[in-house]
């Protein structure tokens, strides 16, 4: 099996600098940029103290990347702490996800990684005083027609994104891990019962168990295929420190009563098999047995990251097979109808900018 | 010719491409030691450029890209200025390096002038005739602030003209060869000019900045030339806007801007009257 060479660094970079000619490395370099892993891979190269072996201009690359993750580092916290005023008079728990939630603890993924937007978890009940708030803050939502709302607030897990009317930035509040329209049926109220305070902030962030499990959903039960790579590496990354920690046992029983065994075997099997990870015996006899494990899914995925026409076919079925997971058969049905009948009646009528 | 390079210090590119014409296409912009047949082995190259042709542009076959990053598609007899801007976007985006500023530099003396300004300001046929008449090209598009020395690091590319710009060189500079000119292009009607031998020859060596000039071409102007004395803070919000990385270098930009304007002359220059513009220009630098 050919391993895409970002993988095949991230998984051992001294072997992979001792055998990488010059050609190696420019592939790399350009693989890195295309998904915005150049940092990532200075912090990797700092963690192996490798920075100093490696050639000129990779080194000069991966000093470009980190200047602009440092820009964008500094852009996270400022927005965060633009944000403690308006959610500190919360008094309900809100939850920083994903990146910025990385960063807040510090997390190894967190070195290098860039973000787009910030991510928020609140409960279901606290979304329209949440909504309020950040209204009062200088956040907005686009125009958008009433079906595309009923469709964020009924059959995904988020509200429509949120804009700062100066500043730009970009803010996805959920109220919920996976769509709605999924029918996985997943306990959210756990992912608020692990959460812990950051220390002199209003922000809470899940455990790590759970930032794993949010992570291995999106993605083991999504249809996007451009940034598996990336994915990978992150989840790489929250698997090792999770294993360092011991709570590998924990992410298990989490994912379990959660309601998301699924991805997190699955996921658990592909870091073992691209990243020559060794699982702990406790925790692999668990994954041989598990009735979780979906092997052609796994194969499907692994074929994607192959060159070739067989990869644009798993591409397809991969795209398939996650809008199967996103949404279930009745609401996609009901779904793509309603659309087509408002394309249909709109047909004709000149596009409004906003949509 | 389906891999070749391009070594424009401080950046190398390697090209992928099933054209048959960019190649030599090019070698009659760059000369033979900065574009080369085959890549280098044992070089690591800054870019990776894919330009081939795919059927989804049926009417602008050629794609260009690096990495899975798309620029922009391009007709078969619109490589050449689809490339060139392909280059810039490159660059642009991407180097951290250098604080980048939109701005054509050149050099006399050992004393670098800075000229940023807007399209159709008359900067590019203002860099191309200062060339012709002697001054060093840096860049007719990007100036370079190394944050370690302040000094501008040049990235000599051939001068790119618009529309009635080539006329102009033509007519003050007769006999003067201008390459593939290329005709409704997105920017209109563009050609190329090559870098003079001393330009390509000190392509290595960065320059100390001396003046800032801001050219604006007004046709109908009451005066053929006027010579204006910026305000250093105006210069240096306008040098910041026009940066391509102003907001990832930071306060550490801010600061390079601030050394830069106080230690350079900056001025406005409103003209109608080339000639005119020209021996002023000269007479106040030199």
């Amino acid at each position: 099996m050919l391993v895409p060479l970002l993988i095949q660094c991230f998984r051992d970079p001294q072997r992979f600098q001792a055998k990488a000619g010059a050609a190696c490395w420019t592939d790399l370099l350009q693989q890195a940029r295309s998904l915005g892993l150049t940092a990532q891979l200075q912090a990797l190269f700092a963690r192996h103290n490798m920075l100093g072996d490696l050639p000129e201009t990779v080194q000069k690359h991966l000093a470009w990347g980190w200047r602009y993750y440092q820009k964008q580092r500094a852009s996270l916290f400022y927005e965060l702490l633009q944000l403690e005023p308006c959610l500190g008079q919360a008094n309900y728990p809100c939850l920083l996800l994903k990146g910025a939630a990385y960063q807040a603890l510090a997390l190894t993924v967190s070195e290098g990684r860039l973000y787009s937007d910030i991510d928020l978890l609140v409960s279901r009940q606290q979304l329209n005083d949440c909504k309020s708030k950040l209204f009062f803050a200088g956040f907005f939502e686009p125009a958008m027609s009433a079906y595309d709302k009923h469709f964020y607030l009924e059959l995904s897990h988020e509200n429509p994104p949120f804009y700062h009317v100066k500043r730009g930035t970009a803010l996805d509040l959920h109220f919920a891990l996976f769509p709605l329209a999924g029918r996985k049926n997943l306990v959210t109220e756990h992912v608020f019962a692990s959460a812990c305070q950051i220390e002199g902030s209003c922000f809470q962030v899940p455990s790590l168990s759970f930032l794993y499990i949010h992570a291995a959903i999106h993605f083991f039960w999504q249809e996007e295929q451009h940034k598996l790579v990336k994915d990978l590496i992150d989840l790489d990354l929250l698997y090792s420190q999770l294993a360092e920690q011991q709570l590998l046992p924990q992410l298990l029983s989490d994912a379990e009563q959660f309601g998301a065994i699924e991805p997190v075997v699955n996921t658990l099997l592909l870091i073992e098999t691209l990243f020559k990870r060794s699982l702990p015996d406790a925790i692999a006899r668990q994954l041989d047995q598990s009735p979780a494990r979906r092997d052609s899914a796994r194969a499907l995925l692994l074929m994607q990251l192959q060159p070739g026409v067989k990869a644009k076919i798993a591409g397809a079925l991969w795209y398939l097979r996650g809008y199967r997971h996103k949404m279930h058969w009745r609401a996609l049905i009901r779904h793509i109808w309603v659309k087509s009948c408002l394309a249909w009646r709109q047909r004709g009528e000149p596009k409004d900018s906003n949509n | 010719m389906p891999l070749f390079s391009l070594h424009t210090p401080p950046f190398t590119v390697r090209i992928d491409t099933d054209s048959p014409a960019l190649f030599s296409d090019l070698a009659r912009l760059y000369p033979a030691d900065v574009l080369r047949p085959v890549p280098d082995n044992d070089h690591v190259y800054d870019f990776h450029i894919d330009y081939k042709r795919r059927f989804s542009g049926k009417s602008r076959p050629y794609h260009f890209r690096t990495g899975s990053e798309h620029f922009r598609m391009a007709d078969a007899n619109q490589l050449i200025p689809t490339f060139e801007w392909g280059l810039n976007w490159c660059v642009s985006a991407y180097q951290q390096q250098y604080l980048a500023i939109h701005a054509a530099v050149l050099e006399k003396d050992g004393k670098a002038l800075i000229m940023p300004a807007p399209p159709g300001s008359g900067k590019s046929t203002l860099c191309a005739l200062l060339m012709l008449r002697g001054w060093r090209l840096l860049s007719d598009e990007m100036c370079l602030i190394d944050p370690a020395s302040g000094q501008l690091q040049p990235y000599v590319r051939p001068v790119s003209l618009k529309n009635a710009s080539i006329e102009v060189i033509q007519h003050y500079q007769p006999g003067v060869e201008i390459f593939h000119r290329t005709a409704d292009t997105e920017k209109g009607t563009v050609a190329y000019l090559r870098p003079t031998d001393s330009s390509w020859q000190q392509q290595n060596s960065s320059a100390q900045p001396m003046w800032i000039i801001f050219p604006a071409y007004q046709a109908n102007a009451a005066e053929p030339v006027a010579l204006f004395t910026m305000p250093k803070a105006d210069t240096l919000l306008y040098l910041a806007q026009n940066s391509f990385n102003y907001a990832v270098f930071a306060a550490e930009g801010f600061n390079l801007l601030s050394q830069l304007v106080e230690n350079t002359e900056s001025f406005r220059l409103e003209y109608s009257d080339t000639r005119q513009m020209l021996e002023l220009l000269e007479q106040l630098l030199c």
